[in-house]
């Protein structure tokens, strides 16, 4: 048998899959090509859990993309829960595809091979809808990679009939101003609930076969879509203060009242009805996080002033204790998975979390469950380490501030007294490692707190020094981690500047000449990138310009330090006269038109600018278990933690 | 329990590699309800070995695992609730149970049978050939002096036992596989692609483990043959 190629040799019965054979055209990927790259195996499919849909029994055939490399996008617990939740849909079949890398990029471009789907190897460019997730700023020029290696046009005003709709969500989507240009459709809010009607809708269409404007313009009716082109932006005849050029925005408006002025995000408002998967698909490939995923509630009561999923994914929803169980029954049947994890925004605003995770090792005693930012106390420090059978991981703290006075302004309700408690009871138990996150460039933030991050990091150190030898570990290292401040959409501190990149990176040396203490250890980054971030984070539709740009000069997978070309960006920023200064530097005044001015997230914006206010006096807000802020949440939804009794 | 497992790998299967196929199979044996016991100590693994790792792209015909179970299970249990569970281009051919005590597969497998089947207009045969009528067949191939790994010169032509040429393009070939002495066929392909005028190996071959032996006073003995196993396809 000569080596031919990959499907029909080996998947004999996909040609039946696809019905008429002419149907569609299906990518050949000779196996010399797949042996040149490094893991092959993120560009095979066939994995346990996949779903197959005669493609002659389907009428809208979805394409769901991941903007970046397999092994980070099949840890993404969105891409199971709408890979599972749309094929669940009558007559819609979802595939998936991720951004192949460096090496497999080459490989196609020279050889003509285009971006294909995972489960029917069908390219890119016959699918009926391609849906991207925007889940950080520096995926964005991938995806423009990925519409190219697709070979569907760039410009959503290029497209034409035979193009797919390019839809897109997540919680970058928010602004979707900076990816207007290139998105046919947005969909603002939560995907378990407006997806079926959509296709529905595009169903009708198709069979009517009329053309796509006419879609769109159905689509931007839809409850939570958002048609980019279907509205305009208007801009001031004058530069913004102290920029050289760069107007600020006048209006955002849609180009006829038929469209709704402001689009409301929609959400689920009850998580144990919303189907879950049970069977989620199971990589070959060792992946950056290979386990089993558990939502257990989604939002958080805290309400941090920096932290833009805090605000997005508002109301707090919980999955009740038995659905959360069923569930654990039911995947670790279906996988065969040692390790689970149980995510949320902040672990132990789950009530009764203690109960829940006994019960889980009760049942399964030889699988290992993590939970992000679990608090650390005398109770959970024996659970993790019965969670974990015996071993003990590191502890960590997200403290983000270096003193109080800091940790006030951004609302974060962690105490040092509560840190200094956490690892005194922590190393009495022999643990020795603590990892610390920070975040530098802080709205307010002075040296004083920045030499609060080496002061804090040395007093968990001594409070180490203070257990008797035989009781405490042989050693002990802390580690400080800092980013830098990124303010983001839809946060109080919206309208904040954004720290210059000197002033970012005269904090971090200042912290690393004042960590002196030889236990601790410092991890820090540059900070071109951070500044970048905050450029797309509050971009606008010009900022489409500068994606393009950087993505014609070889931007791709910008967010690995390695394949990050700061050169190529500069050279962008140039050619495109975007302006620092407009998009980072400056601070919004109370009246600026944000480019997501007409997106509706229900908090609304005198809650976030009363928030900005409370912060620049440091003033702390209780969380929503503690009492209600009045968010503006409730106007558009009446569940969770708004209607749950409080203590 | 000790239980040995005939299986064959194929199709998309081939690009998974060796580590990434032995997690595969453990999730399938936990699908299965085939509990697997752990070693003892800090770090417990599951009692799950191969004959020998097969090089990413080659497929295999006859593999050879084995496995320590905790629940008493029939060789025909495991071979129906394995199936189910396996993707597609895993199969599994034959099961049966073993001594305790028997010495690990691993241990006893010396030498491999590929079949190789190489591209139409190349004169492979002939270049073969040719080596083989050398006194030796040297070959560069990544070894350790005193610790260090390099590059270093080995004859390869006593690892190569047995060339048959089944037509022009198709040949089946043993050589040394066990975990002291082995031959990596790609090792050898390199060099007939080199003397065939390519500057690189462009993988235009399929290889495919055909058998593993051992060997016995009376020669080599086929580990891979399960036709008198009880518990086969």
């Amino acid at each position: 048998m000569q080596a031919a190629d990959f499907l029909l040799k080996y998947d004999s019965g996909l040609k039946k899959l696809h019905g008429k054979e002419d149907f569609v055209s299906t990518v050949h990927v000779p196996d010399k090509l797949l042996l040149s790259v490094q893991k092959p195996a993120r560009y095979i499919g066939g994995e346990v859990n996949t779903v197959y849909k005669d493609l002659s029994e389907v009428d809208t055939h979805f394409c769901f993309c991941f903007p970046d490399v397999y092994d980070v996008g099949m840890c993404h617990l969105g891409l199971q829960i709408l890979y599972s939740g749309i094929n669940s849909y009558d007559r819609v079949f979802c595939e998936r595809t991720f951004a192949p890398w460096t090496d497999m990029e080459q490989v196609m471009r020279e050889n003509d091979i285009p971006l294909y789907s995972l489960e029917t190897f069908t390219p890119l460019y016959e699918f009926d809808f391609v849906g991207f997730t925007l889940q950080y700023e520096m995926s964005y020029t991938n995806i423009l990679n990925m519409l190219d290696l697709g070979r569907i046009p760039l410009y959503s005003k290029d497209r034409t009939d035979k193009d797919p709709l390019v839809i897109a969500g997540g919680p970058d989507a928010y602004n979707p101003e900076p990816l207007a240009d290139f998105v046919d459709i947005y969909y603002m809010g939560e995907g378990e609930v407006e997806y079926e009607h959509l296709f529905k809708l595009y169903a009708a269409h198709k069979k009517a076969g009329k053309p796509r404007r006419e879609f769109l313009k159905i689509a931007a009716t839809v409850p939570g879509m958002y048609v980019p082109s279907l509205y305009n932006v208007e801009y001031e005849d004058h530069p913004a203060e102290g920029c050289d050029h760069m107007p600020r925005i006048k209006s955002i408006r849609p180009i006829d009242p038929a469209y709704p002025e402001k689009i409301t995000k929609v959400l689920a408002t009850d998580m144990d009805e919303l189907d879950y998967p049970d069977h989620p698909i199971i990589p070959y490939l060792q992946i950056v996080h290979d386990r089993a995923v558990m939502e257990i509630f989604r939002g958080c009561i805290r309400g941090c002033r920096f932290c833009n999923a805090g605000m997005i994914y508002r109301p707090v929803r919980m999955r009740s204790k038995e659905n959360i169980l069923a569930w654990v029954d039911r995947v670790l049947a279906a996988t065969g998975y040692d390790e689970l994890s149980l995510t949320s925004l902040s672990s132990n605003d789950y009530p009764g979390l203690y109960d829940l995770l006994r019960e889980i090792h009760q049942r399964y005693p030889h699988v290992n469950v993590s939970l992000p930012s679990l608090r650390v106390d005398a109770f959970s420090l024996q659970l993790m380490e019965e969670l974990a059978q015996g071993k003990k991981s590191g502890l960590t703290f997200a403290a983000e501030g270096g003193t109080q006075r800091l940790r006030d302004v951004i609302n974060k309700g962690i105490t040092e007294e509560e840190i200094l408690t956490g690892v005194r009871l922590a190393f009495s138990g022999k643990w020795d490692r603590v990892k610390l996150y920070f975040m530098l460039g802080l709205p307010t933030e002075t040296m004083e707190d920045v030499q609060g991050i080496s002061d804090l990091a040395s007093k968990i150190v001594h409070e180490w020094y203070q257990i008797p030898k035989e009781e405490r570990s042989r050693d002990v290292t802390v580690t400080v981690s800092t980013s830098f401040f990124v303010p983001k959409p839809f946060t109080p501190f919206q309208w904040c500047a954004q720290t210059g990149y000197e002033e970012y990176m005269e904090k971090q040396s200042y912290l690393n000449q004042a960590i002196k203490n030889r236990k601790v250890r410092y991890m820090c980054h540059d900070a071109f990138l951070s500044t970048l971030e905050g450029l797309l984070a509050r971009g606008d539709r010009r900022t489409g310009n500068l994606l393009y740009a950087a993505w014609k000069n070889g931007c791709r997978f910008d967010s690995w330090s390695d394949l990050f070309d700061e050169n190529a960006w500069k050279k962008a920023i140039e050619e495109t006269g975007t302006e620092l200064e407009y998009y980072c530097y400056r601070e919004r005044k109370e009246d600026e038109v944000f480019p997501w001015e007409h997106i509706d997230i229900g908090v609304s914006k005198r809650f976030l600018r009363r928030e900005y206010e409370l912060a620049q006096q440091g003033i702390v807000t209780p969380n929503c278990r503690e009492k209600c802020s009045a968010c503006g949440i409730r106007k558009i939804c009446n569940t969770g933690v708004c209607i749950e009794e409080r203590a | 329990m000790k239980k040995q497992i005939i299986f064959s790998k194929d199709g998309r299967l081939r690009f998974v590699g060796h580590l990434d196929m032995m997690r595969t199979m453990q999730r399938a044996m936990t699908r299965a309800g085939i509990k697997l016991s752990y070693s003892q100590g800090f770090n417990p693994h599951p009692h799950m070995s191969f004959a020998s790792p097969l090089a990413l792209g080659a497929s295999g015909e006859n593999e050879i695992m084995e496995i320590r179970i905790e629940n008493e299970m029939s060789d025909r249990e495991i071979f129906e609730n394995l199936s189910r569970e396996l993707p597609n281009g895993l199969h599994v051919k034959a099961v049966r149970t073993i001594p305790d005590t028997q010495s690990a597969i691993m241990s006893l497998v010396k030498v491999n049978e590929y079949r190789i089947v190489f591209p139409e207009d190349l004169p492979m045969k002939a270049i073969l050939d040719q080596l083989l009528s050398q006194d030796a067949i040297m070959l560069k191939k990544l070894g350790k002096v005193k610790g260090r790994k390099q590059l270093i010169d080995v004859d390869v032509k006593p690892l190569i036992h047995q060339v048959v040429w089944e037509d022009d393009h198709t040949l089946l070939l043993q050589c040394e596989g066990g975990s002291e002495t082995n031959l990596k066929p790609e090792l050898l392909l390199t060099k007939m692609y080199q003397e065939a005028g390519c500057e690189e190996r462009q993988h235009e071959e399929t290889i495919c483990r055909t058998r593993m032996f051992g060997r016995s006073e009376e020669g080599l003995v086929d580990y891979s043959d399960y036709r008198l196993w009880e518990c086969h396809e």
